[in-house]
């Protein structure tokens, strides 16, 4: 699929426009005005099950290059092969999905990072730093129904047809502008072509959010999960301190904080639907420990104590989650860290699934504490929980010296 | 510019983008070999260390095969505070600092927190914990396997064996990590042998 010049133009004079007023204009409500809302018109563009047939040539070679992928990704050591795991995605996407179910295949692969994506082959992946920020299943549905709106708008081929054009156009200029003595020129085309280009990536992304809450409407999860998606992932990038810059000419995504106000204005439309909180727990249970342990791992120790404090917020009692704000409390020991890691790992070892490092965890921090038959006592319990545990021997050496 | 010139500056320009993001190796060893004036080894064979690239934020990085195969970094008196790397200080925003006085268990959490940035590492399976005797100091050793590069780029299963004890408040660690297909197993000895010649510098062993 290509795009015409026309809407290639349209996308250019969308950026200058854009560059110009440099901010998002909003309405009374404060709701951004992009463009689309709940009465555009957001139609499938691909038929179910058309992609597994053949298609049109420019449209093969992405296919055969996702399909290479998507070889690699079956026999990745990253990939999740969790039986139950996989169950519960499967019928999530099925759910989301409709007569498109046949179509998308779902693989949860192992990244301790907030992300999914949709390949126009109907690979879709899901990294497990998604499924530990999501504390509903409304909130997963949300991010794939976002992603099946890509599959059936055809964004993928879309995108792939702009940035062919794109460098045919570059190509044409450069040529035309050295002849004429004028090279220079080329640099202000390119970015004009840049811009054009990933100002079409956003209303894409703008598109993909409409159909996915819509599709939370429709299914009866509560649509304003989506917006606190967004909400979660602006809070998590001030803990982590990463930069709040946005590039208004190359970010393929719209700002995060233009996404939250159109889906919580979106939401405010619709019935309020249910968040599906103990089905979504249940589903990824074989592998929250291993979300948690990863999360602490990437030593973003902030974002471990946001993400496990929502978990925290749905359930008082949640060990993985007690244990995992103790434990990076315990290890970034800033300010009053330890003071609040000593009474999030107490909690911790009350509550119900909570792993026996919590006791090597609160073990260790009180030693450095000076309380030190309390550490022995809990570094003790620790090894009788976990007698096989790798470092058993060097905890023993901590007891007996 | 003439079109020979423009060749040559074609040719010129290919070769630099072609190696903007190569790491640079020269060769050490066999002998002995001071690191950073903080620790010293002797080798028995030679290696190559990297000298320069984007890749080298190591204190010290040493291979034989390639990095991508079997890689040893030397990081000797990381202080309070520091990370294991050297970087720019945004970009070291989440790495994870040396504690002083951390458990054997947290070390080999810095260990690992800084790897899962340097090499996409995940996965990670704690093999063991263990009391060792580095350099003359009481420390540990450990051992883990983990996976490197998860995001779309080469894939591989990878092991790791690392030496470590603290000393002024500063964490000495010598880490050898390889592919576990033949390279751990091949690699191990020689950089036991490493190991086991390390020595702090005769002038600050003897201020003590």
């Amino acid at each position: 699929m290509t795009v015409g010049r026309r809407g290639f133009l349209s996308g250019g004079c969308a950026f200058c426009a854009t560059g110009l007023m440099a901010c998002m204009p909003a309405d009374q409500t404060g709701r951004p005005l992009t463009g689309i809302d709940g009465s555009i018109d957001l139609g499938p563009r691909v038929a179910p099950g058309v992609r597994t047939a053949s298609s049109a040539s420019a449209d093969d070679g992405l296919r055969a290059m996702f399909d290479q992928m998507e070889r690699r990704l079956r026999v990745s050591r990253f990939l999740v092969r969790d039986g139950r795991l996989n169950a519960y995605i499967a019928r999530v996407v099925k759910g989301m999905a409709d007569e498109y179910a046949g179509d998308i295949r779902p693989y949860v692969i192992r990244v301790p990072d907030f992300n999914a994506s949709q390949a126009s082959n109907g690979m879709m992946n899901i990294w497990t730093g998604l499924l530990l920020r999501c504390t509903n299943e409304a909130q997963l549905a949300a991010v794939l129904g976002h992603e099946i709106g890509h599959y059936i708008r055809a964004h993928g081929q879309e995108r792939d047809g702009m940035r062919r054009q794109a460098a045919d156009i570059q190509q044409f200029l450069a040529f035309i502008f050295a002849g004429l003595g004028v090279a220079q020129a080329t640099d202000l085309t390119n970015l004009i072509l840049t811009a054009s280009y990933f100002n079409y990536s956003r209303d894409h992304e703008r598109e993909a959010d409409e159909i996915g809450i819509r599709m939370l409407s429709t299914r009866g999860l509560a649509p304003i999960e989506a917006a606190r998606n967004w909400e979660n992932l602006r809070a998590e990038s001030e803990a982590r301190g990463l930069p709040r810059y946005r590039s208004i000419i190359d970010a393929s995504h719209p700002d995060p904080g233009e996404r939250e106000a159109t889906l919580r204005a979106r939401a405010a439309e619709m019935p309020a639907g249910d968040p599906r909180s103990a089905a979504y727990r249940e589903g990824i249970s074989d592998i929250r420990e291993m979300l948690f342990e990863d999360q602490i791992r990437t030593g973003a120790h902030g974002a471990t104590v946001l993400i496990a404090d929502r978990w925290i917020s749905v359930d008082a009692k949640d060990g993985l989650a007690l244990y995992a704000k103790g434990e990076a409390l315990r290890l970034r020991a800033g300010g009053e860290d330890e003071k609040t890691a000593d009474a999030t790992l107490e909690a911790a070892l009350g509550a119900a699934e909570t792993p026996a490092v919590a006791w090597r965890s609160l073990g260790l921090l009180r030693r450095k504490m000076g309380r030190e038959s309390e550490a022995r006592e809990l570094l003790n319990d620790y090894l009788r929980r976990a007698p096989s545990a790798p470092d058993r021997e060097i905890i023993r050496r901590t007891l007996t010296s | 510019m003439t079109p020979h010139r423009f060749r040559s500056f074609v040719l010129v320009a290919a070769v630099a983008l072609s190696l903007a993001g190569c790491a640079f190796y020269a060769s050490v060893g066999p002998g002995a070999h001071a690191i950073q004036g903080k620790l010293d080894v002797t080798l028995d064979s030679t290696w190559n260390r990297q000298v320069d690239g984007a890749s080298n934020i190591w204190p010290e990085t040493w291979t034989r095969n390639g990095p991508l195969l079997d890689t040893v970094h030397l990081a000797p008196g990381i202080e309070e505070g520091k990370a294991l790397v050297n970087l720019p200080e945004n970009a070291l925003r989440e790495y994870p600092r040396y504690r002083a006085g951390s458990s054997p268990t947290d070390i080999v959490a810095f260990v690992q927190g800084t790897l899962a940035r340097t090499v996409a590492a995940s996965d990670f399976e704690l093999v063991e914990v263990a009391p060792a005797e580095v350099a003359g100091h009481s420390g540990i050793r450990f051992e883990f396997r983990f996976g490197a590069g998860n995001q779309g780029s080469f894939e591989t299963d990878r092991h790791a064996l690392g030496y470590a004890f603290e000393r002024d408040k500063q964490l000495y660690l010598l880490l050898f990590h390889a592919a576990e297909i033949h390279y751990f197993a091949a690699g191990k000895p020689a950089f036991e042998a490493i190991v086991a010649s390390a020595r702090l510098p005769q002038v600050r062993a003897a201020a003590r």
